[in-house]
């Protein structure tokens, strides 16, 4: 329809040429980008945070934002430099379309080229800092490393780079026309109404960001596939028209040769992106619990049931009725006991201690044992970093035995010392399908870490 | 091998001279009787010319049938061409000198029939003696 | 009509005119080049003979009339534009390329492209196929351009202005290959010089064109045999140019010459003779020249003339 079969291959010849040509700069980028990356890696062994007992945690940037940008960027120089670029083929047999084509096929490569160069970065980095972990020990991952979710936010972030590039490309006749000033305004206009995901609910009501924010990873996906070719054939059409005296046709018959088919596919696409069933709510829950300011009184917790809650029942049918049971502790702490320096705020940055404490329902009823069983309810510490749940990286481990008439209280753990944060893709994050995974942290600089401690209790009764 | 030579500043069309130029080459015995004659490539190479001339100036020769074209697509000298072009050219000679004859006949206002007794005296006056054969 | 679409080699052009803001480049140009030949496309610097070119190999559009190549208008059509090739002099080929990467480009966008011919030719004209296009000189790259539009083999070949920048020996080389090979494969070539004299001899047809105007266009022979020179008495001269067409002029101390746009009979030679006129060929370039000549004896003599 737009395309013939021999434009399609003198497209893919004037491509190939193009990167023949270039192959050298290729080389040349891959090489910088590999130099750049390597060299922040390195700066992950400098920013970091103390926690407890020594942890350090880890962090870089998540590189799938600036690259987005800096993408845009070149991309537009590119655009402004088409016309060079275009002059080197024009003693070979070409359309217009076949150029335009080529011309669109050397922004892809770049995106392509630009997409897989943080694909690559993403899984040496995994690779360098795991096996500096395997040498060094004591290092864990923060986020948990996913190839489903790599690949799928390489494909979305293709996806977005596709549809800022088609829009760019439908609006370059303005580009070309008005130069710097106006790219510059649109690079702009176009990164933030796309780009910038956290702070999507202020720009929400924008016709892009509108149509395609979804909860559903795959809603998103078909929606996007679905502006993107509507933008793209877009592109196509305002090409033709725009350099209609380059060919034989006139604008008005390059449209109604095609308007039946046209209006066909245009209808099935906006049927796609507005109809669809959209989610209910598309705005982003902020999920961070406003710490409150004061936390000094010490409640003492209710043992709801779930699947951190553990009971422990000890039988003490051997201790002689009347005599005391004396509670012996290691690393555990008797809750009331005002003279422990226990911070009480849930928020205090940096918790001394992850904590275990204790409280006896009945301290007469341990003091005058007459019951059966001792029944322990309790729940272990949890220690959370920037959203991520660490508790499984501390190993706690409780442990109670009665010893004639001692109850022996034992917590343990292991710390980790050092934790690695590799974002990726953050703008994932709006996703239903990858929440909650152990794959995102929410905030972003070191400086303003919050590290997360709740204790673990045990709720001492007698039966 | 040719010995042609294009004048580029003669009156005469360059097709013409090459016909003219093979033509002599056939009165010289350069080039035999149902023998080949240049071919328009090596016409074209070794002068310099368009084949197209080349061609053409061949063409010439065949439409007075000096050359004939084979079976195939080697052009030859026809048989009797060679004859056939010096009688021509004694014809085109003789037509020269009898025009010649009568011009100069005129400027000094000799009629004709004085002309043409003249003619005959000479035609005794040279006629072959036993034995001796003479040629214009 | 028909019968064009079934010559092979076809350039047809009709009323075809090229506008640009400040200059009317073609003027309602009417021709047609079958089958094959080489012909001279002859004229002035600005003459439209480049844009000629351009429009032939689809890099323009015309602003009116028409313009087909084997029936069908070259621009964007791709099955007309890979059997067409436009040679410049200065291709605006990457710098930073080297000539054998060139050479490879031409060969993937042209179908009968024949790289190995290309290749000994580059040797041929002592070129160095791992130079870079950019470091080329003026007539190096003119023979390269040559060779890259020669080795393509298109049924229709462009060749503008292709020996600019050459010294005499390249340029002798050139034409040899060019008639060489245009004997091994025919095709229409279109070939653009300002150097008529020297390629006189391999030109089949002239396409003469001036200021955007075609003045003639048919067989080198017939535009031999289109007029003649005369020589000699000022008087007699005048008298015997009386009621012809007279293209030139020149009344000088030594010499007077007339430059009369007829065929020159037998008839006619004799008449000179007679007159005591000199009688001579007017040679194609002269004779372009004189076609389309525009400045007067008296223009030149007011270059020097002191205004008081």
């Amino acid at each position: 329809m737009f395309v013939g079969k021999d434009e399609l291959i003198n497209a893919r010849k004037l491509t190939g040429q193009w990167l023949h040509n270039t192959r050298f700069n290729w080389l040349f980028m891959s090489v910088t980008f590999a130099f750049v990356f390597l060299g922040n890696i390195m700066t992950l062994f400098n920013y970091y945070s103390e926690t407890s007992r020594g942890i350090r945690t880890h962090q870089i940037m998540d590189y799938s934002r600036p690259v987005a940008f800096g993408l845009v960027g070149a991309l537009v120089i590119m655009m402004l430099l088409y016309k060079t670029t275009d002059t080197k083929c024009v003693m070979f047999p070409q359309t217009g379309t076949s150029r335009f084509l080529a011309e669109k096929a050397r922004y892809y490569c770049l995106i392509g080229a630009a997409g897989l160069n943080l694909v690559v970065y993403y899984f040496v980095a995994y690779a360098l800092i795991g096996l500096w972990g395997q040498i060094v020990g004591d290092t864990m991952f923060a986020n948990r490393f996913s190839i489903g979710f790599t690949l799928a936010g390489l494909l979305a972030w293709l996806l977005y780079m596709s549809i800022v590039l088609e829009t760019m490309l439908a609006l370059r006749l303005f580009i070309m026309k008005f130069r710097i000033l106006s790219a510059v305004g649109l690079v702009l206009l176009v990164l933030l109404t796309i780009i910038d995901f956290a702070a999507i609910e202020s720009f929400g009501a924008t016709a892009i960001g509108a149509l395609i924010l979804e909860r559903g990873l795959g809603f998103f996906l078909l929606k996007g596939i679905a502006l993107w070719v509507l933008l793209f054939a877009l592109s196509m059409v305002i090409n033709k028209i725009s350099l209609q005296d380059q060919s034989s046709r006139s604008a008005k018959q390059v449209i109604t040769d095609n308007v039946t088919l046209a209006i066909t596919v245009v209808a099935a696409l906006v049927f796609v992106i507005v109809f669809i069933p959209q989610s209910l709510d598309s705005r982003i829950p902020r999920n961070l619990v406003i710490p409150s300011e004061e936390a000094y009184e010490l409640t003492i917790p209710e043992f709801d049931p779930g699947p951190n809650r553990f009971v422990m029942n000890l039988d003490a049918s051997g201790i002689p009725r009347g005599s005391s049971i004396t509670i012996t502790t290691i690393d555990v702490v008797k809750a009331n006991d005002a003279t422990q320096s226990v911070p009480d705020s849930d928020y205090y940055p940096l918790p001394e201690i992850v904590t275990m404490l204790y409280t006896v329902q009945d301290e007469q009823a341990l003091l005058n044992f007459t019951g059966n069983e001792i029944r322990l309810e309790y729940w272990l510490p949890t220690w959370e970093t920037g959203g991520i749940d660490m508790t499984r990286y501390i190993q706690p481990r409780f442990s109670a035995r009665l010893d004639g008439n001692t109850l022996c209280l034992e917590y343990q753990y292991t710390l980790t010392s050092n934790a690695f944060f590799l974002p990726m893709w953050s703008f994932m994050e709006q996703f239903d399908t990858f929440k909650e995974k152990g794959i995102f942290y929410e905030s972003a600089m070191p400086l303003f870490y919050n590290t997360r401690g709740e204790r673990g209790w045990i709720l001492i009764s007698v039966d | 091998m040719i010995v042609l030579h294009i004048d580029y500043n003669s009156l005469k069309p360059i097709y013409i001279q090459i016909a003219e130029g093979i033509k002599n080459d056939i009165l010289s015995g350069r080039l035999a009787e149902k023998g080949p004659v240049y071919s328009q490539l090596v016409l074209s190479k070794e002068l310099g010319i368009n084949p197209a001339t080349a061609a053409k100036g061949i063409n010439v020769l065949v439409q007075n049938g000096i050359l004939e074209k084979q079976r195939g697509m080697s052009m030859v000298v026809a048989a009797g061409a060679r004859s056939r072009l010096i009688a021509a050219k004694q014809d085109d000679d003789l037509h020269t000198l009898v025009a010649a004859l009568v011009s100069a006949a005129r400027k000094i206002n000799l009629s004709e029939d004085r002309l043409l007794d003249m003619v005959q005296n000479r035609f005794t006056e040279t006629a072959p003696k036993e034995g001796n054969e003479e040629n214009e | 009509m028909s019968d064009h679409k079934k010559d092979p080699n076809v350039i047809r052009a009709e009323i075809l005119t090229k506008k640009y803001p400040d200059k009317k480049a073609l003027d309602n140009l009417t021709f047609t080049i079958q089958g094959s030949s080489i012909t001279g496309l002859i004229g002035r610097n600005g003459a439209g003979k480049t844009t000629l070119m351009k429009l032939c190999a689809g890099l323009l559009t015309p602003t009116a009339g028409c313009l087909e190549i084997f029936g069908e208008p070259p621009g964007n059509n791709l099955k007309v534009l890979t059997r067409i090739v436009y040679a410049c002099h200065d291709q605006p080929h990457d710098k930073n390329l080297r000539l054998r990467n060139v050479l490879s480009n031409y060969q993937i966008m042209f179908p009968v492209f024949d790289r190995e011919f290309a290749d000994k030719l580059v040797s041929f004209f002592r070129l160095n196929p791992k130079a870079k296009y950019g470091t080329l000189s003026q007539g190096m790259s003119s023979v390269f351009n040559f060779i890259c539009g020669l080795a393509c083999r298109a049924p229709v070949t462009l060749f503008d202005e292709p020996v600019l920048g050459m010294d005499a020996a390249t340029r002798k080389s050139l034409y040899e290959v060019l008639l060489r090979d245009y004997n091994e494969y025919p095709r229409l070539i279109l070939i653009s010089s300002h150097l008529l004299t020297e390629i006189e001899g391999y030109l089949s047809d002239i396409l003469l064109i001036d200021k955007g105007r075609l003045v003639w266009h048919g067989n080198i022979d017939d535009l031999r045999q289109s007029a003649y020179r005369l020589q000699g008495n000022v008087d007699v001269l005048e008298s015997f140019c009386a009621g012809k067409h007279v293209l030139y002029q020149k009344h000088g101390v030594t010499d007077n010459i007339a430059v009369v746009r007829e065929h020159p009979d037998d008839e006619t030679v004799q008449e000179a003779a007679a007159a005591g006129l000199t009688l001579s060929v007017v040679r194609p370039e002269d004779l372009c020249l004189y076609l389309t000549q525009d400045t007067t004896e008296e223009e030149l003599e007011c270059l020097w003339e002191k205004t008081n």
